[in-house]
């Protein structure tokens, strides 16, 4: 006997979900974040170039399998190339696993954050314990102050309440919140712009944003990051994509959802990129380059300059991280349904227990990224051994997990199972023919395209392995940890291979199940 | 179950709360707070004991923070600690002076723009049209079906 699948509820829905998924903290920071990095104007051109080369086409790759497959990622992906095929979509969800873990601490602090814009990060200084200073500026000292207590334990935990109420009943509650989370993160943000081009010279950090400087565009850097953050900012190599389209009826428009998730996905990143840039410029603010930095230090710092006195300060404030918060959200919702959904397709379970025994497992793995001990007391680097270990592991999971499951799952669909065939199923009920340059951007071009991204990262560690650099700073007693990259990279790809194998070889999908 | 959220008039409420003017600023102090590309502006610097450091260097990183990063020399100072700077770019600027104990002096500031970017106003608008006019689109086109999906047999 087979349990029928739940189903959303209307295609707005549906549309909504994926693009929640997609617009993430990422979107609000990570991008001007690494739009700035690599010189504002030269990385947008490169980057829109991204969206049409591999975005879209991986998104139609990613809904189209579920679609036709009917299933969650791993069961997609053995449907579609076997047991080799099984173990990518595993080791996907293994890399969505630790990426879920952090995700959700950094929600948790973010939620601290929210906290602390009703008044206290908004004073001058914050008094610190454990660090070679007694006080420190805010935000900095609001944060690192927060960090080095166990309060965020008690926000994690209230994060992983929330997501396992967004998703208790699937696709169902999953629609409802999006409905009210995805419009509020439109609004906040449109708000945002609004205050950020009003600033005094703010809409002159716009033309920052988008003047093309094309002797920088030469620099094959520029390129690599706009094609990472493609990949990064659409969540692809989650294999959420899949899993939410397998909720969608037969006759379902893949082109054209994949189409319009992408383009919602980017076109809030274009007013996110807006609103930031003109903060950045108005108050002459050099972002570090680094998705936190920008989050819990530069914006916040911008916001407490901004005109209007304390009552303006507080109502930015609040509005920035409850932005944050919502749309953290509606993506961790998405990738605890992608893992919970597989292990209901593999092993059985009822959904309540496939959601509350991750949310249990999920919380134990976001408290080691909330570990208070300070490790770093004079601040050169992150301070406590929670933000060190999501320094590092971030790093592997994120820069690299993602970019091998693209590149694995384009090989496998792409001559494995068929791009031909995969393009005939989405071609079947689209209103937009893909012709067959598609099979060769799946088999040749994409996977050409993420290899040269990946190997120019790889060659980038031996010139020195991402965080070696940390050692000198640290204290003694975890000194083993982080001074020891090797120990995180090791740990992260034996754990996740490992859990992948097992999940692989454990368990057999029934036959025909729909 | 129509739910009673609305989006548009939550807009409307917090657009009325985002109007206001900006702020002030402190060693190196250009004479403009926002100097223009390809205007030579007036920088003073000054030692921690608020004297005028002479015969210090003074350095222009454009881009800072950046991996695009690109440094200029401005040159050093005058016995007045003043140094006449020209920007060669638009955008975020770091200005550094190597004072002679030894230490260093940063300020960051926002060069604008001496005139709008054609290009820049392309991207833009070229960005916009193909993010914005393809959501709209799609929207539409999904309106165009019924409303609620077919069963999923």
């Amino acid at each position: 006997m087979s349990k029928s699948r739940g189903q959303w509820g209307s295609k707005v829905g549906f549309i909504l979900a994926a693009s929640g998924s997609a617009i993430g903290l990422g979107n609000i920071v990570f991008f001007s974040a690494n739009a700035y990095k690599f010189g504002g104007g030269a990385f947008y051109l490169p980057y829109l170039i991204a969206l049409f080369v591999i975005g879209i086409p991986v998104m139609i790759l990613e809904f189209g399998l579920g679609h036709q497959t009917r299933r969650a990622f791993p069961e997609s992906m053995h449907k579609a190339a076997g047991k080799p095929g099984e173990f990518v979509g595993w080791w996907a969800l293994m890399n969505a696993c630790f990426i879920v873990f952090y995700y959700i601490t950094i929600l948790g602090w973010v939620l601290g954050m929210l906290i602390g814009a009703f008044g206290q990060l908004w004073q001058e200084t914050t008094p610190l314990k454990g660090f070679a200073m007694d006080e420190l500026a805010n935000p900095h000292g609001y944060f690192f102050s927060m960090l080095s207590s166990w309060k965020p334990m008690i926000f994690v935990a209230i994060v992983w309440i929330l997501n396992a109420i967004l998703v208790r009943r699937g696709v169902a509650t999953i629609e409802a919140a999006v409905k009210v989370f995805v419009p509020l993160m439109w609004i906040f943000m449109i708000v945002l712009i609004v205050r950020g081009i009003t600033l005094e010279n703010g809409f002159q950090g716009v033309w920052l944003l988008f003047t093309p400087n094309f002797e920088v565009m030469k620099d094959a850097a520029v390129w690599q990051g706009a094609f990472s953050q493609i990949f990064f900012t659409l969540s692809l190599g989650f294999g959420v994509m899949t899993a939410y389209a397998s909720y969608l009826p037969k006759d379902s428009d893949q082109t054209s959802n994949a189409l319009l998730t992408s383009l919602m996905n980017c076109g809030f990143e274009y007013i996110a990129g807006l609103a930031i840039f003109s903060i950045l410029f108005a108050f002459a603010m050099v972002p570090a380059a680094s998705t936190l930095s920008m989050m819990f230090f530069i914006v916040p710092t911008g916001i407490s300059q901004m005109p209007g006195g304390d009552p303006m300060v507080m109502a930015f404030g609040l509005l920035f991280f409850l932005l944050l918060l919502l749309a953290g959200l509606s993506s961790s919702v998405s990738l605890v349904e992608g893992l919970a959904s597989s292990l209901i397709d593999k092993f059985r379970i009822s959904r309540a227990k496939a959601v509350g025994l991750f949310c249990i497992f999920g919380f134990v793995g976001s408290a080691m990224f909330t570990l208070p001990q300070v490790v770093n007391p004079g601040l050169e680097n992150d301070g406590t051994l929670g933000l060190t270990l999501l320094d590092l592991v971030d790093h592997w999971a994120f820069s690299y997990g993602l970019l091998i499951v693209g590149l694995l799952e384009c090989l496998l669909i792409g001559w494995a199972f068929g791009a031909k065939r995969l393009r005939a199923g989405v071609n079947s009920s689209s209103r937009f023919n893909l012709g067959s340059w598609y099979d060769w951007l799946i088999k040749l071009i994409i996977p050409a395209l993420i290899l040269y991204v990946l190997i120019v990262g790889i060659k980038g560690e031996f010139a020195g392995l991402y965080g070696s650099d940390y050692g000198p700073n640290y204290k003694d007693g975890f000194s083993w940890m982080v001074n020891s990259p090797q120990f995180i990279l090791v740990g992260w790809f034996v754990l996740t291979v490992g859990a992948s194998l097992i999940f692989t070889l454990r368990g057999k999908y029934s036959e025909g199940s729909q | 179950m129509r739910s009673s959220f609305r989006p548009m008039t939550l807009l409307a409420a917090l657009l009325l709360t985002a109007l206001a003017p900006t702020y002030a600023w402190a060693g190196i102090e250009p004479a403009k707070k926002f100097p223009r590309n390809q205007e030579p502006v007036n920088v003073t610097v000054t030692t921690t004991e608020d004297a005028p450091a002479a015969g210090v260097d003074l350095y222009a990183t454009y881009r800072p923070g950046s991996n695009v990063a690109s440094e200029q020399l401005v040159g050093k100072t005058d016995p007045q600690g003043r140094i006449s700077w020209m920007p060669v770019e638009a955008g975020l600027v770091t200005l550094r002076a190597e004072m002679p104990d030894g230490s260093t002096q940063t300020q960051n500031l926002s060069v604008i723009y001496s005139e709008v970017p054609i290009m820049g106003l392309l991207v833009m608008v070229i960005a916009g049209i193909i993010l914005y006019g393809g959501v709209i689109r799609g929207f539409s086109a999904l309106n165009k079906l019924p409303a609620d999906l077919p069963p999923d047999t």
